[in-house]
């Protein structure tokens, strides 16, 4: 099985004009799913590649590995091997919540491969240490994880599987149904405790491409405290507010996202 | 497009249960999550008024900071997506600080007018339903630490099985394992080796598809069934495993049940050493330990051992005796001196090749040594044997050996010996048949000699050989003595020095004295003459040290002419005596001077160098030439005594005596007349002029010690 096997990578479009090829990077908790209304729009003027993290969605179960996923720069890896596998020609990199620390990592080791970062409401540690305030104790990712549990008890008694929507046909998106943003419980736990429990607040300094930070209002897991302190660490970033609330503005409010893209992309370009 | 909480008076308000006593909480918010409206339950749980919740507070607000994660990134994805939520577990956190946990799911619903999004939340107390699902972790926790448990131990396993795989890999014995059925569950590289199967075929297929296997004394099919049942830890077995090509693999092999831990057989586990090589190295050995290396035929030993068997077995009283046959080549030597010993080798093989031709697959044949061949005919009548051994020595005689062009022919002697039925050593079987061939070679070779029980020359010889031991023995016990009787003038005129010839006695066990004659013959034939000489030298020489004013004659026979250490050994005794070297005269025979004449005439020349005197004994016995008598530069010439004891009657015993008389004179050499038992043959003796006698009627044998005495008296009387 291939690489984009395994990572269940799905392409569309193609770079028109001055398009560049993106390739979008999802959160903790959900698959290449999440970037549907971002990726149609965009689509229209440029590739647009989507793949699943190992151990989300329709990733290949046993790509993901307890040791080589023990910590983000195993995801950092896999984000390598699927732009070499798909030869992509210096993407954009777009990515969401946990996401966007696998894109400063993997373009921290190969600064060659992308040609700029969009990062969506990133932050480098969720907990709170000394001044800087990732928003959460420790115990409170304990407690998650207890909560993670309750809800796989909870999806596993209402378990109803629905077809996956077809990702070559976005208007399926609305039949997603439970299977959408399901993990295998194990796996769920450990991905959070490698999410919340990271700490790359001295990797940001180390990306030389441009970036661009989108940081949404009232998002609980991203404070605006947050995205300032990533844009002041990250050299050549810009930082950019969205009118939208909550951590997903991608999916409340897909329009403000791919005109903050394309303000971006046709501006560095 | 995302209405701001501002906005919230302008949505249409949704009209909720007021009832205390509704179970669930119920609660409508925008559609970015600002509260618009709740239920009096919901407000309850949350510890809050309705106002309070309805004044433009978020209600993830509400939610502790875990479910604040769970709510953006699992709650909020599925209500974008599917615009409905079903059952999420979530906690509230209530201003007292305590949690509350919920069930919550959500439906959102666009008006079409206004395109605003409603969104309605139920809510439900899982309190229960936690504490159950915490009683659920707590087990699936301890499933799971179990898993791992299980999974560590697994682990271990499998790097022990790994281990073990690579043993079994290289190990160098084939081990196989079955199941209890008998069919193979595991083969490893040798096992392949071995039996020229493959892994691959043999496993699945039963333990009795590999091969025949048979038991390798008995050659019969190997039951492993009963192996089974009669399993002990420490039992191994010789298998022959007959492979599909008909090969065949000595194997050495062993074999342990494999139990569950019940007890119960599983299976079986074989572990097979190819000991094929080793087995023909065995055997090569044991070869070289039995035989010949030249002729390969059965060696002495192995010839010896199996008469030994021969002789211990039990045989039924009328079958016929066994016959030992030995067989020896006539003047062998001469092949080896003319044609060299290769071509004495090739011979010898040759002989073999031929000897076994003449025989019969039963028959023993065994090179014994040298020109030696022994053959044991195993219950063969006499009269068989006596063909056989006839065909044999025919067949050699007939028998052209050519070398370098020169044919050479071969006679044998062949001595045949009946072996008892029962008892009797195979040492004694050997000598008699080795006395009979003897015997046939000393008959005038190239014949066959049998050997009755009773045959006299055989029990001669027997005796013989019983003096051999006794002689050494006796030497070692100092059992012989020494006997003197005088040689006297026979013109009776008065000598200085009274003359004698020292004479070997024995005194056996019951301390009777033995004549000579019983034990000369068997220490010449085996070669003990040299042993009793060099003692009567030493003896002779002490006793002249003790000043008796004689002189002796001593007896050496031919056997110490040739042993040139016997000569040394008389110089040696000369040094530093006190007596005279013209005290001491040697007598030697004259068969034995000329049967080695070199050694004969250097023993002479260096004694007489010294002073000895020598008399050539027993003069006209054998095959007497005067021309010994000038050849031989001898001081003595000892008349036969069967001349001279006759001469008296016998006219030609007397013209013997004078004419060895005559010509001794001529040659200048004293003579001394034996036997000389009375007074008429000294009157005889008188009259030819004979010098000296030596006999009963002159003086018999007597003790040196009676000697000592007698020269005394005789000193005494002189003065």
């Amino acid at each position: 099985m291939s690489v984009l096997q395994r990572h269940n990578v799905t392409r569309a479009g193609t770079a028109t004009g001055t398009g560049k090829t993106l390739i979008f990077t999802h959160g903790y908790g959900c698959d290449q799913n999440v970037w549907q209304p971002v990726a149609h729009a965009l689509a229209q003027t440029h590739e647009v590649v989507l793949y699943d993290c190992a151990g989300c969605g329709m990733a290949d179960p046993s790509l993901y590995d307890p040791v080589r996923h023990a910590t983000l720069e195993g995801h950092a890896d896999d984000l390598i091997a699927v732009c070499e596998a798909a030869r992509l020609d210096r993407p954009v990199l777009v990515a969401h919540s946990v996401g966007t620390m696998i894109g400063v990592l993997a373009a921290r080791r190969r600064p060659d491969l992308f040609d700029s970062l969009i990062l969506i409401a990133p932050s480098p540690s969720y907990i709170n240490d000394g001044a800087y305030v990732g928003g959460f104790e420790r115990e409170d990712i304990d407690d998650l994880l207890d909560t993670l549990e309750s809800n796989h008890f909870g999806w596993a008694r209402m378990m109803a599987p629905v077809v996956m929507g077809n990702p070559d046909r976005p208007e399926l998106a609305g039949a997603l149904g439970d299977s959408f943003c399901r993990m295998d419980s194990r796996i769920a736990r450990h991905f959070a405790r490698v999410t919340f429990l990271a700490d790359h607040r001295h990797d940001l300094q180390g990306v030389t491409v441009p970036s661009l930070l989108l940081q949404c209002s009232d998002d609980a897991l991203a404070a605006p405290e947050v995205g300032d302190y990533v844009a002041r660490h990250m050299t050549g970033s810009s930082l950019m507010r969205l009118a939208a609330t909550g951590h997903c503005p991608h999916m409340s409010a897909p329009d403000e996202v791919v005109q903050a893209l394309t303000a971006f992309l046709g501006r560095h370009h | 497009m995302a209405p701001g909480p501002g906005d919230s008076a302008a949505l249409s308000k949704v009209v909720l249960d007021e009832s205390p006593e509704t179970p669930w909480g119920l609660l409508t918010t925008s559609s970015d999550g600002t509260i618009v409206d709740t239920n009096a339950r919901f407000a309850l749980w949350t510890g809050r008024s309705r106002d309070a919740l309805c004044s433009g507070l978020r209600w993830k607000q509400l939610l502790a900071p875990a479910s604040r994660i769970l709510y953006e990134t699992h709650f909020i994805p599925r209500l974008e997506a599917q615009n409905a939520v079903s059952e999420v577990s979530l906690d509230l956190a209530r201003e007292d600080g305590s949690r509350f946990p919920i069930l919550a799911s959500a439906l959102r619903r666009v008006d079409p007018a206004s395109g605003d999004a409603t969104v309605t939340i139920t809510v439900f107390d899982a309190t229960e339903t936690r504490r159950f699902e915490k009683v659920l972790r707590k087990a699936r926790r301890d499933a799971e630490a179990a898993t791992e448990a299980l999974a560590v131990s697994h682990q271990r396993l499998r790097v022990e099985h790994e281990q073990l795989t690579v043993m079994l890999r290289s190990i160098a014995d084939a081990v196989i394992t079955t199941d209890a059925g008998g069919r193979i569950t595991s083969f490893n590289p040798t096992a392949e080796t071995v039996t020229g199967l493959a892994a691959g075929a043999a496993i699945g297929a039963s333990i009795d598809s590999i091969g025949l296997l048979l038991e390798a004394a008995s050659r019969r099919p190997v039951d492993l069934d009963g192996l089974h049942r009669r399993w002990s830890p420490r039992g191994s077995s010789d298998f022959l495993l007959v492979r599909a090509g008909g090969s065949e693999r000595h194997l050495e092999s062993t074999m342990a049940p494999l139990r569950s831990e019940a007890g119960q057989v599983e299976g079986w586990v074989y572990v097979w050493r190819d000991v094929t090589q080793k087995r023909i190295d065995d055997a090569e050995r044991q070869f070289e330990a039995t035989h010949d290396r030249l002729t390969r035929l059965l060696n002495r030993q192995e010839f010896e051992r199996l008469i030994s068997l021969e002789l211990t077995t039990a045989k039924e009283v009328a079958a016929p005796p066994s016959l030992l046959l030995h067989i020896g080549l006539d003047q062998f030597k001469i092949i080896n001196d003319t044609a060299g010993a290769t071509a004495g080798d090739d011979f010898l093989v040759a002989v073999a090749t031929l000897l076994r031709r003449s025989l019969r697959q039963t028959d023993v044949l065994a090179r014994l040594g040298g020109d030696e061949f022994g053959v044991l005919l195993l219950q063969c009548p006499v009269a068989a044997g006596k063909t056989v051994a006839a065909t044999i020595r025919q067949d050699i005689e007939n028998f052209r050996f050519r070398h370098a062009r020169v044919f050479h022919t071969l006679t044998v002697s062949i001595g045949l010996a009946v072996l008892p039925q029962t008892g009797g050593s195979a040492d004694d079987a050997l000598a008699s048949a080795s006395m009979a061939c003897q015997t046939a070679k000393e008959a005038g070779r190239n014949r066959v000699y049998v050997v009755d029980a009773q045959d006299a020359d055989i029990r001669q010889r027997r005796e013989q050989m019983g003096w051999v031991s006794r002689i050494r023995r006796d030497l070692d016990d100092a059992r012989f003595e020494l006997f003197f009787q005088p040689i006297v003038r026979v013109d009776g005129a008065w000598e200085a020095m009274r003359h004698g010839e020292l004479l070997l006695r024995l005194r056996d066990e019951e301390d009777q004295l033995v004549p000579p004659g019983a034990f000369i013959h068997a220490a010449e034939r085996y070669h003990q003459m040299g042993q009793i000489d060099r003692w009567v030298v030493r003896q002779a020489f002490d006793w002249l040290d003790h000043g008796a004013p004689v002189q002796v004659s001593i007896n050496v026979s031919g056997q110490s002419f040739g042993d040139a250490g016997f000569l040394d050994h008389v110089i040696e005794q000369m040094e530093g005596r006190r007596w005279k070297p013209s005290q001491v005269c040697f007598e030697i025979t004259e068969t034995a001077a000329i049967a080695n004449l070199p050694a004969a005439l250097r023993f002479i020349a260096c004694l007489r160098q010294r002073g000895c005197l020598f008399a050539l004994d027993d003069f006209g016995a054998g095959l007497s030439s005067f021309g010994y008598l000038k050849t031989l530069p001898v001081d003595f010439v000892k008349i036969d005594g069967s001349f001279v004891k006759t001469m008296v009657e016998d006219p030609v015993s007397r013209a013997i005596v004078e004419s060895i008389h005559r010509v001794a004179g001529l040659c200048h050499l004293r003579t001394v007349a034996e036997w000389v038992e009375d007074e008429a043959i000294l009157a005889a003796l008188r009259e030819i002029g004979v010098d000296r006698a030596q006999g009963w009627g002159v003086g018999r044998p007597i003790p040196l010690s009676e000697v000592d005495i007698e020269a005394r008296g005789t000193e005494s009387a002189r003065r």
